[in-house]
């Protein structure tokens, strides 16, 4: 009971305590970053990591995912470039209009979804106007709905595998799919478990009779 | 354990509250509520073979999401708490479960990072007693997961990582925790290069190491191994990773256990309405069962959705898990004879499972939803079940 307790208390203080974290660090390497690596064009990769966090997709993914880890949960959330994610190619302002009204979830409202101007201009009519990525990214939210691989996963790797405990009802990419761990954890519960007048009943039974009794030969 | 979880609770739900109350006044943040509400059936509410019960249930899941986007961070956080009813399930008809996860990524350069993951779950699953035998002991849990990985971009094309994680299964009842209550810490690093636009590879070193508490069933675990990351087309994304992993047990007993270990992922979209996801994957794992110290698992998984109209959707899942377990890697002598344990066989165990579930949009902000989900667990060890569910919700943004 103290390890628990000592754990939620560790717990708790480091999600009290790490707005004020990401705020000082902020600050302190802030001024590292040189103007010109800021002015550099944003690829489709560091698009999708941004985007990742932003419509709280990470939970679904390692720590530190690679982009094509990214890509993936993307795309099984239905935000995708018209052809495809590709990870250096810079960024469009279609593009990224694109993107960012599948990440609003409001796609089958695009009059002509095959023409990169009409996402522009529905973000525009919707009131987002966007001159950089930074701008058009801070419409979004979480999705409503998120999917993710969140009850069954294949990865063998021990720094990323997902956990193997899950309460009931934990989603396999939208579908309920319970994480499956049922504890009963030593197979002799079962082996020298109490037999009950009722079990014994039913396995009396079903154990089958002689069709007719033996001849008794006298001696 | 209830008063546990509800302090934890409490305290949990503080420390989102502080952080929430911080970002709102001094930062760029979004911060949601959601709400999902269900009304279910389930037909085999102790998971047994025979005499199975079945039993309605009412699930309240109120979910609290946190984003803080700054220039070179970001923080997320989210807190789930569940409280289930159910209207036939003796001796305890609800459940308190708690969720909670907080992602920190930070930029220091444009080549230097960090980031960080931490998974709380809590859960309360009752003891289940079938015709008055103990047929699972109360095993309510705390698991916690912690993830750190710091990467540093060499060249436009080359990316080093080094990660660590700790993972710790504390159970509440001590019987229970004195076989099964573990620690796992991992290490790692990987080097990932970029090869052409479509294609990326990595090689990679893992050390893992598992402690039980009671009868060693640890081991120490070495993984080297390699990775590919391919774009196929616009429509056709995939993963595939492979090598070679030596288990070292503890119990000088076991000796070591050298495996193959691969896994492979793949998502593709025939049509901008449907995505379809699938993976396969094994290697040696962890064991669910005392006094086996190891599974060879396999894992395999495909999903479907579909956009049926622009309000409704469909999600379709199936999933396969098996595994197997061998004596000689079971721990034997005094701690497996005094649990009655000498006559051990080898074994599989097999899962299957299958779901459905269709989600139908109000409005911007309310769905409802229908599920069906059919799980069948077969196992030469432990008892063999079936089980059904049925539910209907209600999904709401606040």
């Amino acid at each position: 009971m103290k390890k628990l307790l000592l754990s939620l208390v560790l717990i708790s203080s480091v999600l009290a305590s790490t707005p004020f974290a990401v705020q000082a660090a902020e600050r302190a390497s802030k001024s590292k970053a040189s103007v010109e690596d800021r002015a550099k064009l944003v690829t489709d990769g560091e698009l999708a990591q941004w985007l990742v966090r932003v419509l709280g997709l990470s939970r679904f993914l390692p720590a530190s995912p690679s982009e094509l880890e990214c890509f993936q949960i993307l795309m099984q959330n239905n935000v995708s470039p018209a052809d495809g994610w590709q990870k250096d190619r810079t960024v469009t302002m279609g593009e990224l209009a694109r993107v960012i009204v599948q990440g609003l979830g409001r796609q089958a409202e695009v009059e002509s979804p095959d023409n990169d101007a009409s996402w522009i201009n529905f973000l525009k009519e919707i009131g987002i106007d966007f001159g950089t990525i930074g701008e058009a990214v801070s419409n979004l939210e979480p999705l409503p709905q998120p999917v993710g691989p969140e009850a069954i996963i294949t990865s063998t790797d021990p720094l990323s595998k997902l956990q193997r405990i899950n309460p009931p009802d934990n989603q396999q990419l939208g579908a309920d799919l319970s994480t499956f761990n049922r504890i009963t954890a030593n197979p002799s519960d079962f082996v020298n478990a109490p037999v009950t007048v009722e079990t014994l009943a039913e396995v009396v039974n079903q154990v089958q009779r002689p069709p007719d009794r033996p001849d008794v030969t006298p001696n | 354990m209830k008063w546990t979880t509800t302090a934890g609770a409490f305290v949990l739900a503080g420390s989102i509250l502080v952080g929430v109350g911080y970002a709102a006044e001094e930062s760029s943040q979004s911060f949601q509520i959601k709400n999902r509400f269900r009304v279910g059936w389930n037909d085999n509410v102790y998971e047994t073979e025979k005499n199975t019960e079945e039993s309605f249930y009412l699930v309240e899941e109120l979910e609290f999401v946190l984003n803080l986007d700054l220039e070179q961070t970001f923080l997320g956080a989210r807190y789930r708490p569940t409280l289930m009813l159910w209207e036939n399930r003796e001796p305890d008809d609800s459940d308190f479960h708690h969720e909670a996860d907080l992602i920190f990524a930070h930029n220091f350069t444009p080549r230097l990072s960090l980031s960080l993951k931490e998974t709380l779950r809590i859960a309360e699953l009752p003891e289940l007693i079938d015709r008055g035998v103990i047929a699972r002991e109360n095993d309510d849990y705390l698991y916690n997961l912690l993830d750190g990985v710091l990467g540093y971009k060499v060249s436009d094309a080359t990316r080093l990582e080094l990660g660590g994680r700790y993972t710790t299964l504390q159970y509440d009842n001590s019987e229970v925790a004195s076989t099964d209550d573990y620690d796992i810490y991992a290490a790692g690093v990987t080097l990932r290069q970029q090869l052409q636009r479509e294609t990326a590879i990595n090689v990679e070193a893992r050390m893992e190491q598992i402690e039980y508490d009671g009868p060693d069933r640890g081991s120490d675990t070495l993984y080297v191994g390699a990775g590919l990351e391919e774009i196929f087309s616009p429509n056709l994304v995939g993963s595939v990773r492979g090598g070679l992993q030596r288990k070292d047990f503890s119990n000088s007993d076991l000796g070591t256990e050298d495996s193959p270990y691969a896994d492979v992922s793949l998502t593709y979209l025939p049509s901008p309405k449907t995505r379809l996801s699938g993976g396969l994957g094994y290697s040696l794992f962890e064991s669910d069962i005392f006094p086996y110290a190891n599974q060879d698992r396999t894992l395999a998984f495909l999903t479907l959705a579909h956009d049926l109209t622009a309000r409704l959707q469909l999600f379709l899942a199936a999933s396969y898990q098996n595994s197997v377990y061998h004596t000689d890697e079971s721990i034997d002598g005094d701690a497996a004879s005094s649990d009655g344990l000498e006559n051990l066989a080898d074994g599989d165990e097999d899962v299957w499972q299958l779901s459905a579930r269709s989600s139908y949009k109000l409005n911007r902000n309310n769905y409802l939803e229908a599920q069906i989900s059919l799980l069948t667990f077969e196992s030469e060890l432990r008892e063999d079940f079936d089980r059904t569910r049925v539910e209907l919700g209600w999904r709401t943004q606040l």
